[in-house]
């Protein structure tokens, strides 16, 4: 609409809706391996203590896409998911907590790759997640005494976003070879 | 393609899986939890936050600590005096002026929730956590 010219060039209009179009994409996907993940019974009797695969869609959106679609694709992904798994609290401290790794992630994904590979990036969103997953339950709850779980969900965050990190990293070795999606 | 620089360094496939960034991420998160472990351990030896509270014919009147010990508390009953001890986080009733001393024959007592009851003095020692939580949360 915007673009008169014939030029072949990409109207920011087409790109918003190329835009619009992978971020809902990314969503349903984080959604699915949400689902996906629910139906894995938990190896730890921790409460909390997810591999959190449906945070790939956010990592991938934040590789392929950009920092703001990331976090458009969090949001939402934890927005839908709360209200699919039917729990208020669960929706309010994976949304809060979500919002806080992605924050992080996009922080720590401006620096150069020598330093940080995205191994490292979406360790430190694993471990932002859990910690402010805690933060938020204790407001939530009221109860000071659970800050003593910290530690073991720091400590869960490590492997949890290695294995992501992993699988981000091949994801998006594997779809950018197939897919011209970071056409921008 | 034609983004600025700061996104041409990152992409898709780009880069290593590791970098020695994520090491120094992964250590300072294991030596911080390893830390706050230890830390808890700590609070949880040093007799945690638990609190003897007295009651009298009802009313409260005062709360120890269970990190203290106290040789011998006099407290003034409905009938008399009701003598305390605290040790080592735990307390119990020394004497009181009752018929049946049944407070004396509970013992000692440490955890939350645990009671020794003096009726005909109208003495209550209950134990409680400083931090009262929730028992459960529906999530």
């Amino acid at each position: 609409m915007s673009s008169t010219v014939s030029k072949p060039a990409h109207p920011s209009a087409d790109r918003r809706a190329y835009l619009v179009g992978q971020v809902g994409m990314l969503v349903a996907l984080g959604l699915v391996l949400q689902i996906i993940e629910g139906t894995i019974p938990p190896i730890l009797p921790l409460p909390g203590a997810k591999l959190g695969l449906a945070n790939l869609a956010t990592v991938a959106a934040l590789v392929f896409l950009g920092p703001m679609e990331a976090l458009a694709v969090n949001v939402l992904r934890c927005l839908l998911g709360g209200l699919l798994r039917g729990s208020f609290l669960g929706l309010a401290i994976s949304t809060a907590a979500g919002t806080a790794a992605t924050l992080v992630m996009v922080a720590l994904y401006r620096l150069p790759p020598r330093l940080l590979s995205l191994t490292g990036v979406s360790i430190a969103g694993a471990v932002a997640h859990n910690a402010s997953q805690l933060g938020v339950a204790i407001l939530l709850v009221g109860f000071p005494g659970l800050r003593y779980y910290l530690p073991y969900l720091l400590l869960i965050a490590l492997p949890t976003g290695f294995f992501i990190g992993i699988t981000a990293r091949r994801l998006s070795t594997a779809l950018g070879r197939s897919l011209p999606m970071g056409v921008g | 393609m034609q983004r600025g620089p700061s996104r041409a360094r990152r992409g898709p496939g780009s880069g290593s899986w590791w970098a020695p960034g994520d090491i120094a991420i992964a250590l300072a998160v294991a030596a911080l939890s390893a830390f706050l472990i230890a830390q808890g351990v700590a609070d949880a030896k040093s007799g945690s936050s638990l609190n003897a509270v007295i009651s009298v014919n009802g009313r409260e009147l005062d709360s120890l600590s269970l990190r203290e010990d106290l040789e011998e508390l006099a407290v003034e009953g409905y009938r008399g005096t009701s003598y305390l001890q605290l040790s080592e986080g735990r307390i119990r009733m020394l004497d009181s002026a009752c018929p049946d001393k049944l407070c004396v024959h509970t013992g000692w007592i440490s955890r939350p929730g645990e009671s020794i009851v003096c009726l005909p003095n109208r003495v209550v020692i209950e134990i409680r956590s400083g931090e009262e939580g929730p028992d459960v949360v529906n999530r």
